[in-house]
C-alpha cells in the first residue's frame, strides 16, 4: 500500500488514484489537514509516501519528518532540495556542466548596474527563488524598472524576496518544452506554446507533443545520470540551435499532458512507487 | 448521487463520483473554486478554495 499526502486534491492526484486502482494497488489518502507530525507518538505503519503535496513548504516538513524515520518518500528530499530553491537548481546544473541560463544572486541594489554588466545588459528576468506557475516573474527591460522592482521586493514580507536571484532573458520561439522524467526514463515531451514570454500552462500555455531530436533525448539522459532518482519535470528552452534547461519541478501537474497527448504520467508515476516498494 | 450548496452562488452541486476532503471541485453556475470541507455519511459541506499561496505549486 502507498499513502498519498496531499492538502489540496487536484485533478492530477485524482487521476494517481484511479491508476492505482488499474493497478490493483490499494492507496491511502492523507489529508495534511488531520496531520500531526509528533515523532513520539506518531504510528509509523506506512511503506511508501507520496508527497503531492501543492504547498513546497508543507511538503518539504513531510518529506523530513518520515525519512527520518526511515520510511521512503517519493520525491525524496534530495530532489526536493535541487528542484525547490531556483538558486540551487541552478548550481547544481553549472556544477554538472549542464546547459543553462546565466544566472547570478545579489542582495544590494547598489550592484545594479555590475549585475547588468555580468549579464551582458537588458533584458534580464528576476525571479523569486521559491514559487511556480510563473508567478512574480519580472521581465526586466531597463534600469527604471529594474530599480522600481527591486524596490517592491523590499517591502514584500518573506526574507527570501530579498534574495535577487536574477538571469539572462533568452530569446525562444513562443514556447518552451516540458520533459517528464519518472525515475531514469524519458517519458514524454511536449511543447508548451504562448505568445506571453511566459510558456507556463497555468498561464494559458498550449501543449503539443514534441519529437525529441538526438540532441534533446542526449541532455535528458545525460541529466538523468546525474540527477537523484524521482519525479521530474523539466522545463527546457530551445536557444542558438541548442538546448538550455530552465528549471527543475519536483512535485509536477501532469493533467493537462496527460489529456492532451493520451501518456498516462499518473501509470508511470504509480509504477514507479511500486518498483520502490518491492526494493525494500 | 449526492448533492451540496456552493458556499458562494447557493446552486446545488451534484457530485457522481466519491469525494474526498479538501478536493478541489469547480462550481458551474458561478465557476468559482471550491473544496471539500466536511464529509459526514451523506452531508457534504463546500467552501470557497482558499487563494493562492507564494509557495504553490510544482
Amino acid at each position: 500500500m502507498i499513502s498519498l499526502i496531499y492538502n489540496i486534491l487536484r485533478e492530477d492526484e485524482k487521476l494517481l488514484i484511479q491508476s492505482a486502482k488499474n493497478l490493483n494497488l490499494e492507496i491511502n489518502l492523507i489529508s495534511t489537514d488531520k496531520l500531526i507530525l509528533d515523532p513520539n507518538n506518531f504510528k509509523f505503519n506506512y511503506k511508501l509516501i507520496l508527497n503531492r503535496c501543492l504547498s513546497n513548504f508543507i511538503g518539504d516538513q513531510i518529506v523530513y519528518f518520515f525519512e527520518t524515520f526511515g520510511i521512503k518518500v517519493i520525491n525524496n528530499s534530495q530532489v526536493n532540495h535541487i528542484c525547490s530553491n531556483k538558486f540551487l537548481t541552478s548550481l547544481f546544473l553549472i556544477k554538472n556542466k549542464l546547459p543553462t541560463i546565466p544566472f547570478l544572486v545579489f542582495f544590494n541594489e547598489e550592484l545594479i548596474d555590475e549585475v547588468t554588466k555580468i549579464l551582458n545588459d537588458y533584458p534580464l528576468v528576476l525571479k523569486p527563488i521559491y514559487g511556480s506557475w510563473g508567478r512574480l516573474l519580472a521581465k526586466i527591460n531597463d534600469r527604471d524598472a529594474f530599480e522600481g522592482i527591486l524596490e517592491h521586493k523590499r517591502y514584500l514580507s518573506a526574507p527570501y524576496h530579498n534574495i535577487f536571484y536574477t538571469t539572462k532573458y533568452i530569446t525562444k520561439p513562443n514556447r518552451d518544452i516540458r520533459v517528464t522524467i519518472v525515475g531514469n526514463r524519458i517519458i514524454c515531451a511536449v511543447y508548451r506554446e504562448n505568445f506571453h514570454w511566459i510558456s507556463n500552462t497555468a498561464r494559458g500555455g498550449k501543449i503539443r507533443l514534441c519529437n525529441m531530436d538526438k540532441d534533446l533525448e542526449n541532455l535528458c539522459e545525460n541529466l538523468i545520470q546525474k540527477l537523484p532518482l524521482g519525479i521530474y519535470g523539466v522545463d527546457i528552452f530551445e536557444f542558438n540551435n541548442g538546448y538550455l534547461i530552465n528549471e527543475l519541478n519536483h512535485t509536477i501537474e501532469f493533467k493537462n499532458i496527460q489529456k492532451t497527448t493520451g501518456i498516462s504520467i499518473s501509470d508511470e508515476i504509480i509504477k514507479f512507487c511500486l518498483q520502490n516498494l518491492n526494493n525494500d | 448521487m449526492n448533492q451540496a450548496e456552493c458556499p458562494i452562488c447557493g446552486s446545488q452541486i451534484s457530485f457522481q463520483s466519491l469525494l474526498e476532503e479538501n478536493e478541489l471541485l469547480n462550481c458551474e453556475s458561478c465557476n468559482n473554486k471550491l473544496v471539500v470541507k466536511n464529509i459526514i455519511g451523506n452531508n457534504i459541506t463546500l467552501e470557497e478554495a482558499p487563494h493562492i499561496e507564494e509557495d504553490w505549486g510544482q
